[in-house]
Order: structure tokens, then sequence, then C-alpha cells
């Protein structure tokens, strides 16, 4: 007090006097522990005011000037137990005894949750990991930037991740889920996002790239592990067992998946080709039942499946820095689905609808074997990808409507063989690339339907479509990089080859019909280009033009139709992007191309072709061509260490093409579909905009992804040309929180909106929403329960439904072991009630749902620590 | 009898290499410049700070620590093993020092003109300033500190996070490890670069015994006199190089003008 009263009558002045904090450091073992920081500590931020270190008789002085209020005497020592001490005012000579701890330094250490190293960002997986999360994709979803949606398919600020590597190595191709979605997540240190990552390390410092890749960095340098699990349950009878072993070292790497199921749960996704930003080209499917709509809720509700599958990795590094990866998988799917709809045709005369009981069922048996002989280093590049594909898939479909039962059935298998070679030689200061892509691919197909709706008579006999297409494409180019004046220049020059045959017969009770209902019809294409492009990279700018130049012949044959006839062409094909770092959080990227493309043999008929039980389409026209131009702004935001992403894109895309589809629709559904020739302009534009926000203090991460598209175009219905005009609005909201130690909410609400206008008709809309809740809660360190619910609203033209599913698990954990007990569907729900809007088509359709389900699953993992 | 001496003789060296166990290894990055008439170029190197179960801590020059122990077939296997690509790093290190810390004591033990000498370092870890700004750096929260040390003015961001009075080259004596240190001109920036488990029985490098005793001054005239002339007193340089390596070496010399320590 004294010492107060003398401070304010001659030190005011001054502002504050000094005070001495003094005091001993001790332990269990006696007075007296030298070396030891003790903090003084002041205000929420903690910031170190003074700090002494404990003499040999382990006392301490720290001189402070300034207001003592909100102020901390501290100790963070390795072998001893934290220690705040508040100040008080009366007070400032400590005796403080220590406690020991058996932490050492490596576990006290307090890692940093995010590292960014130029272009790489590194997340630490422990620090992103949740109550509940088992997987690297459980936690994955949290780190800012990232997604992954339901195929289990990894996107970065919205644009799919170019490769993933475990440890630096590329053992999974776009198969990643097979590792993502099975690997445990305490298995795994920290997650590395590559932001401009050229895979190709001889042109590392010659091309730049936008794309991102995504690397694991494992807690150990050598993993064993096994994740598997075993389920029983019912009714009727459920039954799941899968095993995936796991083998990481720096010279090797293995997974095997195994997994079987008939619990609803999409297995398949592991198997899935993640990488590949277009569809691989495949021969067609012609011809198909009529399918089941597939609506956007867990598959475990509504798929009666019998899935299988195994599947075999392995990457080792051989001699010189060649590595050599292999991958089989050999799939078993089948698929039950039932469903009743409602469809309607909104078109200019009266709309026409009608109501179906749809029975399907599906069976993939696919067989795929792949293998790639590599070496990727700063010095030498090359690679050679073989593939092999064996696919055998049918359906089978029953449909009910009004009195007509409609029986279908379809095969459509492929076989598929693929080689892609690249080989990089440098010469001099100049770099030459070498490669060849090499495909075919067979697949004969036939669809069975009965009764027709064509008119043919008897009505009640098989109508059989059978369609056999055969494609082979071959591209061979050598490119040139080196650089001009600054400039990045890359000369790409080939030869594209393509041959295109599809032949079809249409078979009305067991009869061939007439030439007018075959095609026997060749399409070949051959393209000769010189593609220049230009890069350059200067302080935060990436420029990138491009000016292909070829020439094209396409040339279709019909030998029933008696019709041949080719085109030449010399596409006008720029592309410009702009790519710019602005500080240290904002990028900036703009785009825009041209690009013109010639119709697939999928576009030309020339005779009737049955694609499904009441759809048939005949398209007399020439080449199909269509030019479009495609402009795009992008802003992204992103924070790594205040744990904030954000970024918007806009974009503008318009399309025109030399043909116009024209609809005859028949008052029981059936359509036909032909082409007329006119040019066609389609105008789109977008908005996609997303952000995600951790807030470390309070366990808690916000997301959200929405967007807005507008599209018009022209269609044609009974040759009436009309104007479509169509809106649609989504978004997703995400939201997680962690409550104290032991619960955890999470929540996901989405509302998406199609309008659609057909000529002068009113304007038809479906509005959907979708509330998801789950809540986790730690009774115990080893019992923890879920309570999961989720609520679906769908406001169609003529009717709303709502539909609600409440779920219950519990789970017992000890040693990294699980028994989990789960009841899906408690309240058994037995229908689910939807409605869709595509172009002309508003579908209310009622799907058939698994009935209330019990299962019980035991969860372990052998194998290192 | 015969056995138990063979026994006794195998058990000598491995009772020797018991010593300190290393608990962490910290690894930080180092872009300096070395000439200052030429300041658009910096170089970088890896440096690796060992800190043992007792406290006491070994930093050196990632480069220097494996320059003379491994084989370039070893080196191959580091390269191929590790996250850093050494290839595109030098491969002798312009850092031929260690720096022994020790219970507030700093020796450094230097090779110059391929003799180790070890002397005790100037730095005074009682002369930081602290101030009240804090930040994240290197994914930590972090406090600024400052200080000077021959003739540089230095930034230093530490953590509280890793309770542990550790840094970069001899600097030291904070109330938390460094995360960050720069000279105010940005001539030597050392970032974290990581934070790693200490290998399985990997024991703390002790310094050399046959190291000479020296201090701070004599090393730093003997440093200067090498630069200057990096051919033996006695004898002139032509004795070892045409006139032409000698311009080249001279010019070389010329743009190694920028060491940390100013005076030197």
């Amino acid at each position: 007090m004294i010492r107060y009263l003398l401070c304010f009558l001659f030190l005011t002045n001054s502002g504050f006097c000094q005070t001495l904090f003094e005091g001993q450091v001790s332990d269990n073992l006696g007075p007296g522990v030298s070396g030891i920081s003790v903090l003084l500590l002041k205000g929420e931020k903690k910031v170190v005011a003074g700090w002494d270190k404990t003499d040999q008789n382990g006392r301490f002085l720290i001189k402070y000037t300034g207001d003592v209020d909100s102020l901390f005497i501290a100790i963070k020592a390795v072998g001893y137990e934290e220690i705040h001490i508040p100040v008080i005012k009366s007070n400032f000579k400590y005796d403080i005894v220590l406690t020991k701890t058996s932490k050492n330094l490596r576990e006290i250490i307090v890692r940093p949750p995010v590292i960014k190293k130029k272009d790489t960002l590194s997340y630490d997986v422990d620090f992103f990991t949740q109550i509940g999360d088992r997987t690297l994709a459980d936690v994955m979803k949290r780190i800012p930037g990232l997604n992954i949606d339901l195929s289990g398919k990894i996107t970065y600020f919205g644009q799919p991740i170019e490769k993933y590597y475990i440890e630096g190595l590329d053992l999974l191709g776009g198969q990643y889920g097979l590792a993502n979605n099975n690997l445990a997540a305490d298995k795994v240190a920290r997650v590395e996002i590559l932001e401009n990552h050229q895979s190709i390390r001889m042109l590392d410092s010659l091309r730049f790239s936008e794309r991102t890749s995504i690397n694991i960095r494992l807690k150990n340098k050598y993993t064993a592990t096994m994740p598997a699990r075993i389920g029983v349950g019912g009714t009727p009878l459920l039954g799941l067992v899968e095993i995936i072993p796991m083998i990481f070292s720096p010279k090797s790497q293995f997974i095997t998946g195994l997994k079987a199921s008939n619990t609803g749960e999409d297995i398949t996704t592991d198997l899935d080709d993640h990488t590949n930003v277009f569809k691989p080209v495949y021969a067609s499917r012609m011809v198909d039942i009529a399918r089941v709509s597939i609506p956007d809720l867990p598959s475990e509700r509504w798929w009666f499946n019998k899935t299988a599958y195994g599947a075999i990795n392995s990457l080792n590094k051989l001699k010189n820095d060649v590595e050599l990866r292999l991958q089989a998988s050999y799939l078993l799917d089948q698929i039950n689905l039932f469903e009743e709809s409602k469809t309607t045709y909104h078109i200019p005369n009266d709309p026409v609808t009608f109501i179906e009981f749809n029975e399907t069922r599906h069976k993939v048996r696919s067989f795929k074997l792949g293998a790639e002989l590599s070496e990727n280093t700063k010095r030498k590049y090359f690679s050679n990808k073989l593939k092999f594909e064996v696919d055998h898939s049918s359906g089978w479909g029953k449909i009910m409507r009004d009195s007509v039962h409609v029986n279908q059935v379809t095969r459509m298998p492929l076989l598929s063989v693929e080689n892609n070679f690249k080989y990089l030689l440098r010469v001099g200061s100049q770099l030459f690339q070498i490669s060849s892509e090499v495909s075919f691919k067979n697949s004969p197909q036939y669809l069975e339907t009965t009764p027709d709706f064509f008119g043919f008579e008897p009505s009640n006999a098989l109508t059989r479509q059978e369609v056999e297409t055969t494609k082979f494409a071959g591209n061979i180019n050598i490119s040139i990089y080196r650089n001009l004046a600054g400039f990045g220049y890359i000369v790409n020059s080939g030869l594209f080859v393509q041959k295109h045959e599809m032949w079809s017969d249409l078979f009305f009770n067991r009869e061939l019909l007439s030439d007018e209902y075959r095609n026997a019809l060749k399409l070949s294409s051959k393209k000769i280009y010189l593609d220049q492009k230009f890069e350059r990279k200067w302080n935060n700018f990436i420029v990138k033009f491009s000016l292909p130049l070829s020439y094209m012949t396409i040339t279709r044959e019909d030998a029933i139709h008696s019709k041949a006839n080719s085109i030449q062409r010399v596409p006008f094909e720029p592309e410009i992007s702009l790519h710019h770092v602005s500080g240290k959080n904002w990028s900036f990227s703009t785009q825009a191309d041209r690009k013109r493309s010639f119709g697939l043999i999928e576009d030309i008929n020339y005779g009737y072709l049955l694609t499904n039980y009441r759809n048939m389409a005949i398209k007399d026209s020439p080449v199909p061509e269509n030019i479009q131009q495609k402009a795009s702004i992008t802003v992204k935001y992103n924070d790594p260490f205040t744990y904030f992403s954000s970024w918007a894109s806009v974009v503008f895309y318009n399309q025109k093409r030399n043909l116009v589809y024209n609809y005859f629709i028949n008052e029981d559904g059936s359509k036909i579909l032909t082409v007329n020739q006119d040019w066609n302009k389609l105008n789109s534009k977008g908005l996609l905009a997303g952000l995600k926000y951790t807030l470390p203090a309070y366990n808690a991460s916000f997301g959200f992804t929405g967007g807005w598209n507008s599209t018009l175009q022209r269609i044609m219905f009974n040759s009436n040309l009309v104007n479509q005009n169509s809106h649609t609005l989504h978004g997703i909201f995400t939201w997680r929180i962690k409550l104290g130690n032991k619960v955890s909410v999470n929540a996901e609400n989405s509302l998406n909106q199609t309008k659609n206008r057909v000529g002068g008709l009113g304007e038809s809309s479906v509005t959907n929403q979708k509330h998801n809740f789950s809540l986790l809660g730690g009774i115990s360190k080893e019992h923890s329960l879920k309570i999961q619910g989720e609520y679906y609203k769908f406001s169609a033209s003529s009717i709303i439904t709502h539909t609600t599913f409440w779920n219950f698990s519990y789970t017992f954990s000890r040693n990294r072991k699980e028994i989990d007990l789960s009841w899906r569907n408690i309240f058994n729900n037995k229908k689910f009630d939807n409605s869709t809007l595509t172009d002309f088509t508003e579908r209310n359709q009622s799907l058939h749902l698994r009935p209330s389900q019990f299962l019980i699953t035991f969860r372990w993992t052998i194998g290192t620590k | 009898m015969k056995y138990f001496l063979i026994f006794f003789l195998f058990t000598i060296p491995v009772l020797g290499q018991k010593g300190e166990k290393v608990e962490s290894v910290i690894t930080y990055q180092l872009s300096w410049k070395k000439d200052t008439n030429n300041l658009t170029s910096s170089l970088t190197e890896y440096f690796v700070l060992a800190v043992g179960k007792e406290g006491n801590s070994c930093f050196e020059s990632y480069l220097y620590s494996i320059e003379d122990s491994v084989t370039l077939a070893q080196m191959r296997e580091i390269e191929t093993t590790r996250a850093i690509d050494m290839r595109n790093y030098p491969k002798k290190s312009a850092f031929k020092y260690r720096v022994f810390k020790s219970d507030g004591d700093i020796q450094v033990e230097e090779n110059v003109g391929n003799v180790k000498y070890i002397y005790s370092s100037v730095f005074d870890s009682q002369n930081w300033k602290i101030s009240d700004k804090q930040d994240t750096v290197s994914g930590f929260w972090s406090q600024l500190a400052t200080t000077t040390y021959n003739g540089r003015e230095f930034e230093a961001w530490f953590t509280l996070d890793v309770p542990i009075s550790e840094g970069p080259y001899v600097f030291s004596g904070l109330p938390g490890l460094i995360v960050h240190l720069s000279d105010t001109k940005n001539h030597y920036v050392f970032v974290l670069s990581g934070i790693e488990n200490g290998e399985r029985n990997k024991v703390l490098t002790q310094p050399n015994k046959k190291a000479v005793a020296s201090s701070f001054e004599k090393v730093s005239e003997l440093k200067k006199r090498v630069r200057n002339s990096p051919w033996p007193a006695d004898a002139p340089p032509e004795t070892f190089y045409t006139t032409q390596q000698v311009e080249i070496i001279k010019e070389m010399r010329k743009q190694d003008n920028n060491p940390l320590e100013r005076n030197q």
C-alpha cells in the first residue's frame, strides 16, 4: 500500500513505477531448481513482459515497469507441469513448487498446424482431427480450401487435384479413394498441398502449372497397417467384410483392398478414377433400359446392392530412379432399385403426363489392369502407361404403366485397351517431348423390349435393337520447349487419327426390319496440328497464350443408306490466361478460350435407333459442329494461418452449333428425336463461390459453397422452335462445432432451385432443401453415441413432399479396436418422395427405401503404431 | 578367460558410444547474401539444431555434418529418402562450424584452413530486448525480440509453444525457441523449417577433442587473413596456381564480402 502511495505521490508524471517480482522455484526433490525460465505474461494474448532464468539456488528476479493488472507468472519447462499464477497486487513474492511430469520435449512441443514454404502448404493432421474422425478423408474435409464430394473426389478451391502422392510417390493415380477413404488419420503426420505443382520435374522451371496436388506425409518412415471391418445385421441378412493391407516404405508402396457388402454402402468409390478432368473416351452406351433417377441421398438408404471388389496396387522403385506401378481390380456389383414416378413434359401444346412403376436391376462385372513404367527426375523423364479393361454390364427392367407391363433386357459389354507413352529429351538448351496415345474400344450391345410403343404390329411382340461400336484412336506428337526472350515457348505438333464404326439392326418379332431401321456408319477423322504456346512468369504474374493451327478432315460413310461425304476445316482455337498472386493471401486468375468441336458417332444415325423402350432417334444431319467460347474470372483468398479461405468465380459461356434438336412427343410419352440443320445458340452465365473458416479457439469450422447459373437456348417440339430459359441456384452451408471435450455437432444445410420456362408457357420450378444434423457424444473415453437426423423437402409445380430420417449408433472402442452398433432409418420410412426438373421434363418420383435395419460392426487395425 | 577378454575388448567401444541422446532435431533454412555488391542474389543452406535429453545442443550445417562422414553413395541415399531435394543446393557447406550450447555457455568449433579451433562465443544472451509485437510465424504464435551482435541488429521471433531457450547459430537465451531470425537488412534470414523427433539411439555430437583452444578475436583475425590470401603465407600463390586461376580466386574472394560477423 505504501509502495503504491509513494508511486502516486512522486512518480505520476513518469507513468508507472518499477515492480520487482522475485521468488524461488523448487520441485518435490527439494528447493532450488536452476535454469528454469520464469515468465511474466501480460493480458489475454500472454505477451512476455519480462522473464528471468533461475540461478543455482532456484531464485529469480523480474523487473517490470507498468500496470500490474492482468499479469501472470508462468513457467513452461521440459519435465515439469505448466504453471500459471495470476498476479495479486498485494504480493510480488513467489515460492513456486513444480510438479514433475514424464512428458519429454517431443511430447510438449505444440507442432505448428500450418507451415507455408513457397508453393507448399503443410497442415498438421492431429490439429484438424476431431471426435469421430477415423480416416484421412474425415480430417481432410476440414482443411481450408479442400473439399471432398460423396464419390471421394478431392477439390481445392473448386478445382480437382492433379496428383495424390503418398510420401512423394504416385501409387494410386486417380484411384486415390482407396487410400484416402481407408488410411487411418492417426498414421498421417501432415497433408501437404502443392500449389502450382508441375508433376514432370524436367519441366519444373519451363512450364508453369496452376494445378494443385496433394502429398501425404506419414508419421513413420516405414508404415505397415491393415484396417479391417466385419459387420453383420438385418433384416434381411446384412453382411460387410473389408480388409485393406497397406505398406509404405521409401522404396516401395503397396495397397490391397478386399471389400464385400450388401449394406447399401457404396464401396465402389474406392475404385473411381478422380484425376480425369474429362471422362475417358468410352465406347458409348447407345442403348439402355429406363433408369431410376438417382437422388441426392446416401446410398445406404435406397441401394439394394450386393457388391464385392478386390484391388491390388503396388509401386516399386527400381534401379536408376525408375518406378514400376501395377494396378489391378475386379468388381462385382448388383443393384436393385424400385421407383414410382410421374413424368410431365412441359411443352408448348398440352403437357404430356404419364405414371410408371419401375423396377430395375443392374449388374457389373469389371476387370481393370494397368501398368506404368516411369522415370521422373530433373535429368530424365519417360513414362509408358498400359491399360486394359473388360466390362460385362447388363440391365433388366420391368415397368408397369396403366395396364401395360414393359419388359426390358440389355447387355453392354466393353473391351478397352489403351497405351500412353511420353519421353522427354534434352538437346543443348532445348527440351524435346515425344508422346503417343493409342486406344481401341469395342462394345457389342443390345436392348430387348416388349411391348412396342412405335406402332409396330402386333404391339406385344419382342423388339430387339442390336448395336456394335468400335473405335480406334491414335495420336503422335512432338513438342519442343525452349526459352525465347524470357518467354517459355512450346511448340506442339502432331497427327491425330480416329476411326469410329457403328452397326445397328432393329428386329421386331425376331425379324430384321427394313434399312430404314439399320445403320452401318463409318466416321473417320484426321487432324494435323501445330500448337504454339507462350508462357511468361515475372514477379507474381503468369501469362499463357496459345494459338493452335490445325487442319482436319472428317469423312462419314453409310453403306446401307448410300451416304458419303467429307468436310475439311481449319479451326481457330486461341486461348489466353492470366494468373496473379497478390500479397500474401490473394490470387486472381482469368482465362478465355475458343474451341471448335465436331460431333461423335453418337450424334449421327441415318437409320432409326431405339435408345430405350420409349425413345427413338434418327439424326440424318451433317457432321455436328460446335463453336464454344468461354471466359472466366476467379478471385481467391487463402490465409492458412487464420484458417480462412474463400473464392469466387464468374463464368461466361456461349455455344453455337449447326443443329437444332427436334422432339416428336406422343401422348403416351414416347419420343422420336430428329435433327434440323439450323444455327442454334446457347448462352450461359454463372457465379460460383465458397468459403471455409476454422476457429481453433472454439473448436468450430464453417463452410459455404454456392452458385447461380442461367442458360438460354432454342429447342424444337413437333417442329415448333421455342426458347428455353433455365435458372439454377444452389447453396450448401456446413458447420461443425465441438462442445467441451466430449460433444461434437455437425450440420449441413442445402438449398437447390431449378426454374425453367419453355416457349410462352408459364414457369415450372423445383426447389429442394436438405438439412442434415449429427450429434456425437463421448460418454467416457471408451463409449460414444451418435444421433443423426436428416430432413428433405421438395417443392414442385403440383406437389410438396417432406421426409425425415433418424439414425442412431453406439461405439465402444479400446486399444484401436471398435465395436459399432447402428440402427438406420429408425422410423422405417418406406419411400423417399422427390422431384427433379431437367430441360422440359419434370419428374415427381417416389423411391423405395431399405427398411429399418441394424448393423453390428467390428473394426480394428493391425500394424505399426 | 580368453572369451572374457574378447567380450571385454568388444564391449569397450560400445560403451564408449554412450552420450547424451538426441531428443529433437530442429531444422532451419538460411537464406543469405554473400556479396554486398550483388544483393539481388541470395544463397540457401539448411542447418540442423540437435537438442539433447539434458538440454544441451549442437547447431551445424546439414551439409557440413555429412561432408566428412558419408560416402557419395550414402549421400545419394539421403537425397532419395529425405524430403529436401539436396540437388538444388551446393554440395559443400559455406559454414564450417558447430555451435555447442550448454547451460548458458556457448562454444563454437570452427574449421579454418583445415584446422579446427574452439572458442567461446561473444554473443551476450542477456542482451535481448523483448517487444510487445506478436504474430503467427512459421505456424507458431510468436513474439518479437531484438538484439545486436557483431555489427548487425537482429530481429528474432520466439515461441513459448516450444519452451527451450534455443535458436539458430549462437542466438539463444530467450524463453522459447527462435522460429525466425534475421538481421534488419535481411542479409541473413534463418527460418524454422521443421521439428522432428530424434532418431533412436542417436547421440549428440560433442566438440572435437583435438580442436585447438582459441578465442573469437584470434579466429576472426585468422579468417580475415585466409579470406584475403587463401594460400600459405610463406609461399607465393603462383607456386600452386596459374596467374589466371589466382585472378579467379581473388575475384571469388571479393564476392565473399558479407560475413554474418561484420567485424570479421
